[in-house]
């Protein structure tokens, strides 16, 4: 396999960034200290616990990239090695999962995890360890500042900057007048918070914040609150009662309803082909990554859906009804590719190289779409440690989701909010 | 999973229902489940009536005449030997074996195939475990000749309480139960204990001390296909809270995922906190949930008993009517586990194919991708909630006629039988609503 252009960009990257003077002794270091053990990696998943259904397909997707790179020569000529760990979906297991990676299991770095509050209960251990932990998570933990130097999410962007990137489209072709409906936890409350900010800035307004408590089960009586004049509603209902949601929205709504935005979050891996969602024909969804092949569908989308083994409609190639969270999977393909560039920039030999691995990725920047990005090109910031990139909205057409629009990497920008390459390594 | 023997481990299972996917749930809450539950209901109201109505004679033949199994002891000694081996082997691929507890056969092997299906097929076929048990044959080999106490008489069954309670305990709060290598450290050191007791009070100890075989060993006088063993621990107090705490320890499992208790112990199903931070909540709600069970089976026992005059024979009757529990036991056991088991047992394939994850194929099997799609689709989901519910229904239209053919011959009279089992019989048609209920509700997953 040719060498992709993200580790060229990564590397002249780092050469940039770090002075050719202090990078060249251990590239050359590591030409000559070629090793065949392998890079062990550390992959804390979701096997158990509320998060087990996308565990699978991160599992999945993750042993699909490293037979790709292994393949193509490992990383820097040695084979990935996964070890894998399940953390329950549970924060304080999280924490004792990242222990025995770097104690028992003696592994390089640490990738994988999902869930928001796994992500931040581990990663306090991870920092004082000082090993490198790859989170795939979405969550705006990274970016705000309250993780630390070893923590990095290079592999998919966060939710402020996937809401923030909304608004403009939401604005310029659904309307200004937005009703919101959430979960009443923090999930709902970022939802809540990023958009109306962003849709102000596009000069519309919430004109309802209907939070709904997240044990029920029953909606009929919050869709009462929506305003008359709402052009748009957006809805980012999670949980086993969102099919139910749909339908009593439908059942209220009828043929005459605002336009209709949402997070697929609420209906990842679920089949849209489901009965009981017809109602959403004709509405938008945000995708972190399209579920159905496109008509324009790049090479690099080919070939990721071939290797996971995930057909045209995102389902399973062995079971076309086994529908896969392709709008989050994609994280871990493209994670296990920048920790392969960043380990190759920055010449790692073993556990001693780690904040020099920390450096390498800091430094890396743009990313281009390729194979090791086959959601799309990425702009990393070394500062907030948090990836940028492409969104998408699609509309839901007879059962599949069509493209509309493909946001660009500076809708979804925002101040940096920390700056980790301050602290010490 | 794993409740029994080995280890210990056995709720794991339940605690870990890995193939969890959210759209099974909310496709269920599509379904017309009222009208399921209504008629399930009525099917064990029409279970008691048809108690009223049917001649006496009819309700004997559920009450196996207790003939007693004598297994071929040489060849059950050896093939106990064998699962020994087996487990051995188990016990060290959880240890050095993959870390990934979808991917290792030790906690695939006991908490899925032993612990979920094992209690499915003694109810169907009688008592497999005897040929099973890990024990029976090691301390045949190694306790020869040797001197062993008396277990007091007074100690009942109170053992097999107290290591049924400990072994629901650990799948049910313990923060990893099907880990590999904690679920190895369990599964030995249980062993170890069990077998040391059995070197000291023989097999009485299997019998009377080791829940997980207890259980076992009274699901399998359910089988149908077989001749029934006979009773091999006496009637008494601690029988009746063994079947009872067995049936409490299995409703929790379930109960403590739905939204219900969630709410109640103010926990965000959405955002569900892991398990750490539930251990002490689930040990005080299992506890709770067995002693509360308790004291209402008692109280409904006692109850009809008043209403016939006959307190006397309360403590016959008690732990009768609590052997009847162990079909409900089973019911809710096959309803609560069959999702777990559909997706588990794919991986068990999988793992069997390759059990040191090094990409070996020794089934033959070169590519092979676990499926949750029927949780994905209406038809599936009906399906399987419908064998969910059959089976809760079922189990207590036959936890009524045993009941009642129980109190029939104790208390030799027609009348009294119909009287005093009332209140059992209106525990059921309740506890049928509530099992109903549980697997409609929304649950985290």
């Amino acid at each position: 396999m040719t060498k992709s252009a993200t580790s060229k960009v990564g590397r002249r990257a780092v050469l940039a960034g770090l002075g050719a003077a202090a990078a060249m002794p251990g590239l050359t270091r590591y030409v000559q200290a070629q090793s065949s053990e392998p890079i062990r990696i550390g992959f804390q998943v979701h096997r158990t616990g509320i998060g087990a259904a996308y565990g699978r397909w991160y599992d999945r997707t993750s042993k699909a990239a490293v037979k790709v790179i292994n393949a193509a020569g490992g990383i820097n000529g040695r084979p990935i090695e996964l070890v894998t760990e399940d953390d329950g979906t549970d924060p304080k297991r999280g924490a004792e999962v990242v222990e025995k990676f770097a104690t028992a299991h003696r592994a390089d770095v640490v990738f994988g995890t999902l869930f928001s509050h796994v992500v931040i209960g581990s990663a306090p251990r991870a920092g004082e360890l000082k090993l490198p932990y790859f989170v795939v998570s979405e969550g705006h933990h990274v970016a705000s500042g309250m993780l630390n130097r070893y923590t990095l999410q290079p592999g998919i962007t966060d939710v402020k900057s996937q809401v923030q990137a909304m608004a403009p489209f939401v604005a310029d072709n659904l309307g200004k007048k937005v009703a919101m409906i959430f979960p009443d936890f923090a999930f709902g409350h970022d939802h809540r918070d990023f958009f109306s900010a962003a849709i102000a800035k596009q000069g519309g307004e919430v004109v309802a914040k209907i939070a709904i408590p997240p044990t029920e089960s029953s909606f009929t009586k919050y869709f009462a609150r929506i305003p008359r004049d709402t052009e748009v509603l957006y809805h980012v209902m999670v949980g086993p009662a969102v099919l139910t949601f749909v339908k009593e929205m439908g059942e209220f709504f009828g043929a005459s309803r605002p336009e209709i935005f949402g997070f697929l979050d609420s209906l990842e891996a679920v089949d849209l082909a489901t009965p009981g969602l017809e109602f959403l024909d004709g509405t938008y969804f945000w995708e972190g990554n399209p579920r159905y092949a496109q008509a324009d569908q790049s090479a690099h989308d080919k070939f990721f859906r071939e290797a996971v083994g995930v057909d045209a409609n995102g389902a399973s190639v062995s079971d076309a009804k086994d529908v896969s969270t392709y709008s989050h999977m994609f994280g871990c393909w493209e994670t296990l590719h920048v920790i392969k560039a960043g380990m190759e920039a920055a010449g790692y030999q073993g556990p001693a190289d780690r904040a020099k691995l920390i450096e390498a990725i800091e430094a890396m920047g743009p990313m281009a779409e390729s194979r090791a990005h086959p959601q799309g090109a990425k702009r990393f910031n070394g500062k907030t440690h948090q990836t940028f990139g492409h969104q998408f909205i699609s509309q839901v057409e007879g059962g599949r989701l069509v493209l509309r629009h493909r946001t660009s990497i500076e809708d979804t920008l925002y101040p940096d909010e920390v700056d980790y390459t301050t602290r010490p390594l | 999973m794993s409740r029994r023997l080995f280890l210990g481990l056995a709720l794991a299972a339940t605690a870990t229902p890995a193939a969890a996917h959210v759209a099974e749930r909310a496709l269920v809450l599509l379904l017309p489940t009222d009208i399921y539950i209504v008629a399930g209901v009525a099917a064990v109201v029409a279970t008691v009536l048809l108690t009223v109505l049917a001649p006496a004679g009819l309700f004997q033949r559920f009450l196996s005449p207790g003939l007693e199994s004598e297994a071929p002891r040489r060849a059950a000694l050896a093939t106990s030997c064998a699962s020994f081996v087996v487990l051995s082997a188990l016990v060290v691929l959880g240890l050095f074996g993959p870390r990934d507890p979808l991917a290792n056969l030790l906690p695939l092997g006991l908490l899925t195939l032993w612990w979920i299906c094992l209690p499915v097929a003694q109810a169907l076929f009688g008592d497999l475990w005897a040929w099973l048990d890990p024990w029976r044959g090691p301390l045949a080999l190694l306790g020869r000749g040797r001197r062993r106490w008396a277990m007091p008489a007074w100690l009942g069954v109170w053992p097999a309480v107290a290591s049924y309670v400990l072994a629901g305990l650990y799948a049910l709060a313990d923060p990893a139960p099907d880990d590999p290598a904690r679920l190895a450290a369990v599964v030995a050191g249980y062993w170890l204990f069990t077998f040391a007791m059995g070197l000291l009070f023989g097999a009485d100890w299997l019998r009377r001390g080791e829940g997980l075989t207890l259980f076992l060993t009274l699901v399998a006088r359910l089988a149908p296909f077989r001749r029934t063993p006979a009773l091999s621990v006496p009637l008494s107090g601690s029988l009746a809270v063994f079947c009872v705490t067995a049936l409490a320890v299995g409703s929790f499992d379930g109960l403590n995922e739905s939204f219900w208790w969630l709410g109640l112990i103010d926990v965000n199903p959405l955002a569900f906190p892991g398990r750490t931070a539930l251990i002490g909540t689930n040990v005080g709600g299992l506890l709770a949930a067995a002693l509360a069970l308790n004291l209402v089976f008692a109280a409904c026992v006692y109850a009809g008993l008043r209403l016939t005059g006959r307190t006397d024979a309360f403590a016959g009757l008690w732990p009768r009517l609590a052997l009847s529990l162990i079909a409900i036991a089973l019911g809710y056991h096959l309803a609560h586990l069959l999702t777990a088991a559909l997706v588990n047992l794919q991986y068990l394939v999988a793992a069997a194919n390759d059990p040191l994850a090094q990409g070996a194929a020794w089934l033959g099997i070169t590519e092979f991708h676990v499926t949750t799609s029927f949780f994905n689709q209406r038809h599936t989901v009906q399906a399987i909630w419908l064998v969910q519910a059959a089976a809760i229904v079922g189990a207590h239209m036959l936890a009524v006629l045993l009941a009642h053919a129980v109190a029939l011959r104790a208390l030799g009279n027609r009348r009294a039988a119909l009287l005093s089992q009332a209140p059992v019989a209106a525990f059921m048609v309740l506890y049928t609503l509530f099992g109903l209920w549980l697997l409609s509700t929304p649950v985290a997953l």
